[in-house]
Formats: C-alpha cells, structure tokens, sequence
C-alpha cells in the first residue's frame, strides 16, 4: 500500500482542456473523495492515476515509484467501475479470482482467498452464481471483492454507488467504508453527491471545471468553504453579495441588497471591498414581525414558500432580494404559514466571509 | 375504427412464397425422377440421381471443395475483418461513421466489378505480381485464376464488408469498461482478448461465420469469374448441367444436396457450439 502523488499533472484532449494544473498528495491509507459536478474533472484524475489514459504533461507517482508511463496492469492497483464492470461469462469465484490468475497467484490457495474476500464483503457463499443473478448492492461487493482481491496498493472508485437507489446507497456507504478501514488501504473515490462525499471520507477534494477548489476534512470545506462555488456545492447556503463598509470591533459591518448593514465575524484585507457572504439555512432563525430581536443582524421578509421534508422544514423567505433566502427550520417549531410577515435572524458568527467572484 | 393494415400484407405474401417456395418445390422434386437429358424427365420416382451423386468422385470432390473454399472464406473473414470490425466500433471520433460508410458502400458494388478489380491485381504483370517478382520473394508470378487460393480471395472479396458490419455490431454490444476492468486487474492484452473480449463476442462471431459461410456456400460469379472452369463449386456446377449439358433433375439433385448440405452444417455448428458453452470448454 501506498500513497499517491500528482505532481503538475494536465490533461488536455485537442483544444479542450480536461484537467488543469493539478497537485495531490493522498497520504498512505487515506480514504480521499474528488468531488464536485460531472465533468469536472475526477473522473479524468481517475483514469490518469489508473493508467487508461495518459497526462498531457505532469508526473504520477504511486508510493516512490514514478507510474506515470507504466501500463495499467502494471500499477497494482484495484478499481471499482461505475458499472461494476463484472465478467458477465464468469462466475463470481471466477470474477473474483480474476486478477489472481492474471497476477500468477499461487493456484492452490485461490479458492481459499475467494471465500476470505467473500466473507470480507459478507456475501459468503456465492462463489458459483453469475453476475446476473445477483442484485445492484451484491454486483457492488463483488466489485469491491474483486478490486482488492490481489492486494492492491491503491483502490480506485468511480461513481461506484450512482445506480443504487437511497437505502442501499446509505448501507453501502457504511460498507465501503469499513472495508476500507479494515484492510487500511489508500482509497480514492469519486462522487457528485456531497452527503457521500462527507460520510465516508478523511479528506475531500473540491474540484470544478477541471481544478481544485478546496482540499479539506468535511468539517473544514463545510464550515471554511474558500469560495461561492465550494460553498454552494456542499450542503445548501444563502450567498449574498455585499460591500464593506467599516469595522466594529473583531467583526467587519457588510452592506447587502445596497441599504441592509449585517454584521459577519472576521475581518476580510482593506482591500476587498465588494465580497460575497454566504450564511447556511440552518444558521438563520424565524421570528414573528411583532417580536423584538437580539440577534446581531435581522432582515424583515415575507415567507413565500414552505416545503416539508420530515425532519424539517424549509422557508423560502421574499426579503426584496431578487432571490429569496433559505431558512431551514426544525419541523416542531415550524409555525409559519405563507404570506406572513417574519424577521429572519442571526448571529454575527454564522456567515462566512467569501471572496466575491 | 381499428384498421387491420396486415392484411395488406397478404398479397406481396403470396406472390413472393409463389415465386420463391413453388419454384424452389417444382425444381427440387424434379430431382426424384430420372434424368434423360436434353431437359427430358422421367415420370417414375427413383433416386437414380442421387445414386449417381454419391457414387461419382468428381461430385463428391466438388462437395469437399465447395465446402472447403466456403469454410476458409469465413475463417479468413474473421481473421481479417475482426480487427477493423474492433478498431472501428472503438473508435470515438468522427472516422468511425466514415469508415463504416465505406464498408457499407463497398458492400453494395457488384460482384463482377469488384472481381475485374481482383484481375487487375493480381494479373501476371499486375501490381501485386510485379512487387512480389521485384521483391525477389517468388521466382513465379502468383496466380489467383483456376485454383482454390483464388476462390478463397474471390468469395472473400464479397462477404468481407458484411463480415465486418456483422463483427462491429457484436464488439459494440461488449462494454469498454470490461477490457479496463481486465487490464487494470493484471491482464495482459492478449489474455484481455482470451478471456474477455473472445467468449463474449463467441455466440455473435458463431452466426457471422455461419452466415458469410451460407453466403459462400451459395456464391456462383466470384467461384465462376475466378475458377476459370477448372474449380467447380457446386453452384458452378448446377449452372454447367442445367444450362450446358441440359440435365434439369440432376441440377435439381446438386441443388438439393448443397441445400442439405448447408442445413446441415448450420445446425451441428450451432449445436457444437452450444456444447462448448454448457461445458464452459471456452469461458475460462
């Protein structure tokens, strides 16, 4: 096992560039997520680090060893494909058994190892079905079972639970990620869903428009987003764009909808005087009109939309904005109705200060 | 109002079984009846002409060789249009429809045309002579008329394009991910091909080498134009006793016997390769 390394690594096909400069270190054992919408990009850092395709310029490294020119069966490393990609004429023992015949493992314990794997991704006991016989969350574990069947030095996953519907997804990501654990192996995974993203991964990498935006555990880009787009991209928030207009002591005062004054913690350089602040859904409180707030920053609105998903409950809130604010709201204290007239309020430590863009 | 449009279909239905199957019925049962040239038959149902078939070395001959040329015209077929059939359907710019278009077109020109191009190749001073001789690799210019060799080229010049069209559609349906699955788990490209791509592509490489096969078997211009009377294939042979020694019913015989013939062969293909599949002889 291994750690990987991207060292300046571009990808371009013809005029169209795929991949810009990009530098990543994945630590050994590291479960590493590149997240962001499709076509951005991981998917080709993917396939670059497998080998099926080849960097327009930049250096692969896989532990010490520079890969960047070695064929893919050549890198020892294990895939799970957005498909499964299972042999459909073999067996599953035979499926996953695959890369140790190829690997020339020792042919009298293959058995063995087959029924250890199996036991790993606890589907015991399959070794003769065929691939078609099996459901959408079992294709996926043999996936898995094959791609670490040879010890590979890095796990690579593509999109691997996109087909799955919602309840499987969720107990898969609970699975994946044991695995991963158990067998302590380097992981790089690649998803546009950021629940998943956040669930299972030591670190994740925020890439859009074939770059890297941010690299952070979730907590990090989820509280510390570095720009709008991370921001907007992982979890839901309110951006706002506003002017600064002066200081009140470790909080800066922003002028937003060119007249509301909102206090934010933090105090951006003296330079940047357009910025963008953004505040999560979760952070903002609804008051009646009628009440008197304490909060540092209150906007008066009109609930315009009301949408009920168990657990909570979302306010879409008319402030004068030309799009109004997201108010998320535990669904025991959800006493508005549409049409009333409300304050939303907030403390000045729930907005994050982001450059304007 | 529901309008039964299908029964439109009834009379170019009938007209075309008519044509076909009536003609084929009448042509073929004459084979039961004695041959007493000059187009006479007899009207007592013997089996004199098959008698005669299966007892004739040179009919017999002429079965094996027909069989023969029509075997080695698919396994050549494949040999030769599986890998552009595989580079084409893998392809992913614009060159893939325009070479496909090619094939498609070139399939369409007649038979005759393309032989005469054949002609021109490989005549005793034509290119494919005149490198081989300069090249110092032969001291005897090749000759593609009168033998099998030449055949074989011939019956090949006309199903290749098919052949082709047939392979792509089959390596298409094999998804990509499947030959990188293989290679990034350890498998060298020739074991990629050997343990992936040839099972999966083997029931559909079956029915194109039965169908370029049943196309052969039944080719007369390419065996006639390049056997130069001196190859018979069975085809070439109905043509000589019906139109030449004006011996209908033993026409009708060979005709039968190659229609036999080529049932036959289709239906111990399909079950030998069934076998292989049950007994899992070619997944490994």
């Amino acid at each position: 096992m291994s750690g990987v390394v991207l060292k300046g690594v571009t990808k371009k096909y013809g005029p169209i560039t795929a991949l810009r400069t990009m530098d990543l270190r994945i630590e050994e054992g590291e479960f590493i997520t590149l997240l962001g919408p499709s076509g951005c990009g991981q998917t080709t850092t993917l396939r670059l680090i497998a080998g099926f395709i080849d960097p327009t310029s930049g250096q692969i490294l896989l532990g010490e060893d520079d890969i960047t020119d070695l064929p893919p069966r050549k890198r020892e490393i294990g895939m799970v494909f957005q498909d499964y990609a299972l042999f459909p004429h073999l067996t599953i023992k035979e499926n996953v058994a695959f890369p140790l015949r190829e690997r020339k493992s020792d042919p009298s314990k293959i058995d063995q190892r087959v029924s250890e794997l199996l036991d790993l991704v606890r589907l015991p006991g399959v070794e003769s079905r065929y691939p078609s016989e099996l459901s959408g969350g079992q294709a996926q574990r043999i996936a898995v079972a094959r791609a670490v069947a040879y010890p590979p030095r890095v796990l690579l996953m593509d999109e691997p639970l996109g087909a799955l519907d919602l309840k499987l997804r969720e107990t898969m990501q609970i699975e994946l990620r044991r695995i991963q654990q158990e067998l302590r192996i380097t992981t790089v995974f690649v998803t546009h869903d950021q629940t998943e993203a956040m669930t299972m991964s030591d670190r994740i990498v925020v890439m859009n428009d074939g770059r890297i935006e941010q690299i952070g555990t979730a907590e990090e880009i989820y509280d510390h987003p570095v720009n709008a787009f991370v921001a907007d991209f992982v979890g839901r928030i309110n951006l706002f764009d506003g002017v600064l207009v002066g200081r009140d002591q470790d909080q800066s005062v922003v002028e937003i909808f060119g007249g509301v004054r909102v206090k934010v913690a933090g105090s951006p350089s003296e330079e940047e005087k357009k910025l963008c602040i953004g505040i999560r859904p979760e952070n903002l409180e609804l008051l009646p009109s009628d009440v008197g707030a304490t909060q540092a920053n209150v906007i008066n609105g009109t609930v315009v939309g009301r949408t009920f998903s168990g657990n909570l409950v979302d306010f879409y809130v008319e402030v004068g904005n030309n799009q109004p604010v997201l108010v998320e709201v535990p669904a025991a204290r959800r006493s508005f109705e549409v049409g009333d007239k409300v304050q939303i309020v907030w403390g000045a430590e729930a907005g994050v200060v982001l450059g304007a863009d | 109002m529901y309008v039964r449009w299908w029964l439109l279909l009834i009379p170019p239905f009938v007209i075309s079984f008519t044509l076909v199957a009536a003609s084929q019925f009448v042509f073929l049962e004459s084979s039961f009846f004695k041959d007493l040239g000059l187009g006479r038959i007899g009207d007592e149902f013997v089996l004199d002409n098959y008698v005669q078939f299966v007892t004739d070395s040179f009919f017999l001959r002429a079965l094996w060789v027909t069989i023969k040329t029509s075997g080695l015209a698919a396994l050549f077929t494949l040999i030769l249009g599986f890998p552009v059939a595989y580079m084409i359907a893998r392809m992913r710019s614009q060159w893939a429809m325009i070479l496909l278009a090619g094939i498609v077109i070139s399939t369409f020109i007649t038979i005759v045309i393309k032989v005469y191009g054949l002609i021109v190749i490989f005549s005793a001073n034509g290119m494919f002579n005149q490198a081989l001789l300069g090249s110092g690799l032969a001291s005897r210019p090749f000759s593609i008329f009168g033998n099998t060799s030449g055949v074989v080229i011939g019956l090949m010049h006309f199903t290749l394009g098919f052949g082709v069209l047939l392979l792509y559609s089959i390596v298409q349906t094999i998804p990509k991910s499947l030959e990188d699955a293989a290679q990034i788990h350890g498998a060298k490209r020739w074991r990629v091909y050997y343990r992936v791509i040839f099972p999966l592509a083997l029931p559909g490489i079956t029915a194109m080498l039965l169908m370029v096969f049943n196309m052969c078997m039944g080719a007369f211009t390419s065996a006639a134009l390049l056997g130069g009377g001196r190859v018979f294939t069975l085809p070439v042979l109905i043509q000589r006793t019906v139109m030449m020694d004006i011996k209908y019913s033993l026409g009708a015989t060979i005709a039968a016997v190659l229609l036999v013939s080529v049932i036959a062969i289709n239906i111990l293909s399909i079950f030998l390769v069934r076998r292989m599949r049950a007994a899992h002889l070619v997944m490994v």
